[in-house]
């Protein structure tokens, strides 16, 4: 009788554990579906005390949810450029006999100086302008194939600095740092955003790299650096946060509204990506974040 | 003083709006304006007339012609008349075309919008060089560095490959 009861107590206790431990599985579950809703596909789950099996399981979908982030961000950069594509050949075309029959009609004798002038003038000046806004986007456009190799980050970092000298750089990327990149398409990039804070009033960057901590990635060849790219000057407002990195929008008076949404593109194309940061670096009022890959050695 | 006005240029290409462009543009540079909306008949056109410049469009639309692209025509044109200078008129970001072109046998191109005095000087340019006659000397030097260069700087199989001495081509070195 005894042994009935012990054996039906450990039965019962068993599926109790089993129970318990569904639960706790249906609660991974419903905050991946949280995050998921949410439109954040970053999440990343811990994997620790999870027996072997389930452990695989929540990698996967922890590294599921990067790709899907990362198929997200490209498809939108794909459409843009698309789009971009298209509208850069026709308005180019068009603007073509816009601008040089005003061109010539302005060196016309009967033009010259008479009251046509002015208006023929504003026909001839607005269609280069047009032009010109139009010609920053072919850059969007003509997809370059990066040259991957290695880059030394610091002296990078070194050189910007130098060409900005009324800014004050300080970084705690250590000498030397090797990252996989497109030297070039990596320069503009730091580049653009060094341009950017210094037109927004910004006196010091700072720049902050840490390497990301796979604990499940560990057959991975390649890792990231997470570059922290932060300047003191003016913030940017909560409305302009959703459209920072689309093309054709910009808040400055003279600006192009390529240079973030051309950086994001430069960044993915090299494997990288470029957002703003969640949670600005100290004494920053705008932060970005670049994911460089880097060869672990 | 202006100096007299180049002969004939042939323009085509099949955008009204750009023809009109062309002939305000032009018709101070050039004797003749001449243009085509369609290059199909081209070569009957320049067997007729005589034509010192052709300025061809490489965008046209599908279905305008015959089919046949740009660089179909231009390499009719340079078969038939390989003395004639053809200029490309290309879209905007379609340089990878120009380029070909080039290798066909264009001797420049202009992407659309253009400027209208760039324009006339690259196609002045391109009739200018075509009356230089480079002279023996220049030819010579350039062929002599030519030879050296192949050679990768080794004079003896230099001047082997030119068919003169050594001696000879130090000579001429010298004079260079």
């Amino acid at each position: 009788m005894p042994l009935l009861i012990i054996i039906a107590i450990i039965i019962v206790a068993a599926v109790l554990l089993w129970l318990r431990h569904q639960r706790i599985l249906r609660q991974r579950a419903w905050l991946m579906r949280e995050a998921i809703n949410n439109r954040d596909f970053s999440f990343r789950l811990p994997t620790k005390g999870l027996p072997s099996g389930e452990r695989a399981m929540q990698e996967t979908l922890n590294e599921l949810g990067n790709t899907i982030r990362e198929q997200v961000n490209q498809n939108e950069v794909d459409t843009w450029e698309r789009l971009t594509r298209v509208l850069t050949h026709e308005i180019m075309n068009a603007t073509a006999p816009i601008s040089s029959i005003s061109q010539s009609l302005l060196s016309h004798p009967d033009v010259k100086g008479s009251e046509f002038e002015d208006g023929v003038k504003a026909i001839y000046d607005t269609s280069r302008h047009l032009s010109e806004f139009v010609s920053n986007y072919r850059k969007m456009s003509e997809l370059e194939q990066p040259m991957l190799g290695p880059v030394e980050l610091h002296a990078m970092l070194d050189d910007i600095s130098r060409t900005y000298p009324q800014l004050t750089l300080q970084t705690n990327v250590p000498n030397p740092t090797t990252v996989r990149a497109d030297a070039g398409m990596l320069r503009q990039v730091l580049m653009n955003l060094v341009k950017n804070a210094a037109e927004a009033g910004a006196q010091k960057i700072v720049i902050e790299a840490t390497k990301e901590e796979d604990e499940g990635l560990s057959k991975a060849k390649t890792r990231t650096l997470n570059l922290f790219v932060g300047n003191d000057g003016a913030p940017i407002p909560a409305e302009n946060r959703p459209t920072l990195f689309v093309p054709f929008f910009t808040t400055k008076r003279r600006g192009s509204g390529i240079g973030l949404p051309l950086s994001r593109r430069m960044m993915l194309q090299q494997g990288g990506l470029l957002e703003l940061a969640d949670r600005p670096l100290l004494g920053c009022h705008v932060t970005f974040l670049l994911n460089i890959p880097y060869n672990r050695e | 003083m202006q100096k007299e006005k180049y002969g004939t240029i042939l323009v085509i290409d099949d955008n009204e709006a750009i023809l009109t462009a062309l002939r305000y543009c032009l018709s101070n540079t050039f004797q003749r304006v001449l243009t085509m909306t369609s290059p199909d008949s081209v070569l009957t056109v320049l067997n007729q007339e005589v034509v010192n410049l052709v300025l061809l469009d490489m965008n046209f639309s599908l279905g305008v012609n015959t089919g046949q692209d740009g660089l179909f025509w231009l390499r009719a044109i340079r078969k038939h008349h390989p003395e004639l200078p053809i200029v490309l008129i290309t879209a905007y970001a379609d340089v990878s075309l120009a380029v070909r072109g080039l290798k066909s046998g264009a001797s420049d191109f202009i992407t659309k919008p253009w400027d209208n005095d760039e324009l006339v000087r690259k196609l002045k340019d391109v009739l200018d060089a075509q009356n230089d006659l480079a002279t023996l000397d220049e030819v010579e030097a350039e062929h002599i560095q030519r030879a050296i260069d192949r050679c990768h700087g080794n004079m003896k199989l230099a001047a082997e490959q030119l068919g003169i001495t050594r001696q000879t081509l130090y000579n001429k070195m010298k004079k260079l």
